[in-house]
């Protein structure tokens, strides 16, 4: 398995897509807090983010709520389909396996995606730390609330897996996942529905709520959680629907005539 | 006791919708050996091979492979990562696998196929993608079964010559070989058997030693009687009698056959091997069945 692991880290570590994606997300979150506490009118200017722990867990916020689902539909669409650039996929699957080649992936994945969620914190911590020498940090408040952000994250990137099986064209995919995402009012209100359930945020939003007290003082900000489950329901129904994905995706890639796409 | 193969198939048949890609399909693999399946485009080569790979499956038939065959494959399509140096495509394709190659074993394996070790895989030519994508299915696991589809497509003449000295070299390995390619020339010197596709079907099953080895032609006078020709019969069985022409067969060399011809001062004039080439025997068939 670390050998499978560390292949996989070869091949994704110098992929443009994953980079460029990682670190445009990194870099939109930085721009986030610095605007937030020093760039924007007296009107908006956020001095609770001069607070570093708060400015972490706003971070964390941001990544969850808007820029996690792209990341993760975009990045599990993109590892999946990096095997079929040039049909390569006849011989990656045939000399490593289908089922090695998913569970890598998923398993590097998770990896990114809790690193992702770590520096989602950790660099509007630091910013907010270095900018206004503010220090507070609740570790266990921290690390429960990055570890639901990485459990909510997952499964962008496993229905990101899913879709790459469905769609082949990676720019109908980008439209298709913006257009839900950004302008929803365009679909029928049933897909929405089905969209957003899709999503961990649904499920876990009440495990965030200790976040969204901590944030309750931003100014002109609402932060909104649905509660729609209660917090035991809600993870034991997320959890359900993440390994539903990932037999989903093992049967699809085990019984899909993948040399044909 | 019945012949044990690696490879055994049965009345294989595929469909894709109404189309017959393959119809009726029975071949034998001998470990060790090197078979070569020929055919036009779109006569079910590759077709075979993915199923014999397990990349889809076929429609009616059986197909019984050897559990334990650790199978090489290189596909038609060049399959690289372009993104990645050729010393990282190696690693990840074994380490895929579940092997590691240490940096001595990384530096013969880059020796044996001639390549630089950082540079990019989309950068290099055609023929050494080719070379690097045979490295990856041959070098970087224990092998015991090598495919390759159409493996001198896009190949220069030195990466020919070098593909034919690779291959040779697995052979005497005792690797099993199944190739399809165009390049019948380059082959014939290498295969053991061959497998002729038209149309999905196989017209021709020929182990190549004995078309290549057992016939002869002799080149005759007038001076030829009836006793002559019977003393020939008893020792060769005559294939074909043409106006100054004879071809027998005979398990014998070419050498016994000159003496034999010497010793009963036979009115032979020359003697030569029956050589019909691959590529002749290739558009016979393909000639008589389309």
């Amino acid at each position: 398995m670390i050998k499978l692991l560390k292949a996989e880290h070869i091949k994704q570590k110098h992929d443009r897509i994953i980079i460029g994606l990682s670190v445009a997300v990194l870099i939109i979150l930085s721009f986030m807090i610095i605007w937030s506490t020093c760039l924007a009118d007296h009107e908006s200017h956020q001095v609770l983010l001069e607070d570093s722990g708060k400015a972490g867990l706003y971070g964390l916020f941001f990544f969850v709520t808007i820029l996690r689902r792209v990341f993760g539909l975009i990045y599990g669409y993109h590892v999946i389909d990096m095997e079929f650039i040039n049909n390569r996929q006849e011989f990656f699957i045939k000399n490593t396996g289908r089922i090695r080649i998913i569970t890598g992936k998923i398993i590097l994945g998770m990896i990114l995606l809790l690193i992702m969620s770590f520096l989602s914190f950790i660099i509007p911590f630091m910013i907010s730390l270095l900018m206004f020498h503010q220090f507070s940090l609740n570790i266990t408040l921290a690390f429960c609330q990055i570890f639901i952000a990485w459990l909510i994250s997952i499964g962008s990137m496993l229905l990101g897996i899913f879709l790459r099986f469905i769609v082949n064209e990676f720019l109908l995919f980008t439209i298709i996942i913006s257009i839900l995402e950004f302008f929803s009012n365009f679909f029928p209100h049933q897909i929405i529905d089905f969209w957003t359930r899709c999503d961990g945020f649904f499920y876990l939003s009440q495990a965030l709520v200790p976040l969204k007290n901590q944030l309750n003082d931003l100014k002109n900000q609402q932060i909104y959680l649905p509660h729609s489950f209660h917090l035991i329901n809600g993870f034991i129904i997320w959890m359900g629907i993440l390994v539903l994905m990932i037999i989903m995706n093992m049967y699809i890639i085990k019984r899909k005539d993948l040399t044909n796409e | 006791m019945e012949e044990q193969y690696i490879i055994e198939s049965h009345h294989l048949k595929k469909y894709f919708k109404e189309k017959v890609a393959l119809e009726n399909i029975n071949i034998k693999i001998h470990k060790g050996e090197f078979y070569g399946i020929f055919g036009k485009n779109g006569a079910g080569k590759s077709t075979l091979f993915k199923i014999i790979l397990g990349l889809i499956s076929s429609s009616e038939g059986v197909l019984k492979i050897n559990d334990h065959l650790s199978i090489g494959y290189m596909p038609e399509n060049i399959a690289l990562y372009d993104h990645l140096s050729v010393h990282d495509n190696i690693q990840v394709t074994a380490l895929s696998a579940g092997y590691d190659v240490s940096e001595e074993k990384m530096k013969d394996i880059l020796e044996k196929v001639n390549l630089p070790s950082r540079t990019l895989a989309k950068n290099l030519s055609l023929g050494m993608k080719r070379r690097l994508q045979l490295a990856m299915a041959t070098m970087c696991k224990p092998v015991d079964l090598l495919i390759l589809d159409e493996p001198t497509n896009g190949m220069d003449v030195n990466s020919v010559l070098w593909l034919k000295d690779f291959l040779l070299q697995m052979k005497k390995k005792g690797i099993t070989i199944l190739v399809c390619s165009h390049s019948l020339n380059v082959l014939e010197q290498l295969i053991d058997h061959y497998y002729i596709l038209v149309d999905g079907h196989i017209v021709k099953d020929e182990d190549w030693h004995n078309e290549l080895h057992n016939q002869y032609i002799l080149t005759i006078n007038d001076d030829m009687n009836e006793k002559d020709i019977s003393l020939i019969k008893n020792h060769f069985s005559i294939v074909k009698q043409e106006d100054d022409k004879l071809i027998i067969h005979s398990d014998k060399k070419l050498l016994d056959i000159s003496r034999f011809i010497i010793e009963n001062h036979l009115p032979v004039e020359d003697i030569d091997k029956e050589h019909e080439s691959l590529e002749d025997i290739f558009l016979e068939s393909v000639v008589e069945h389309d």
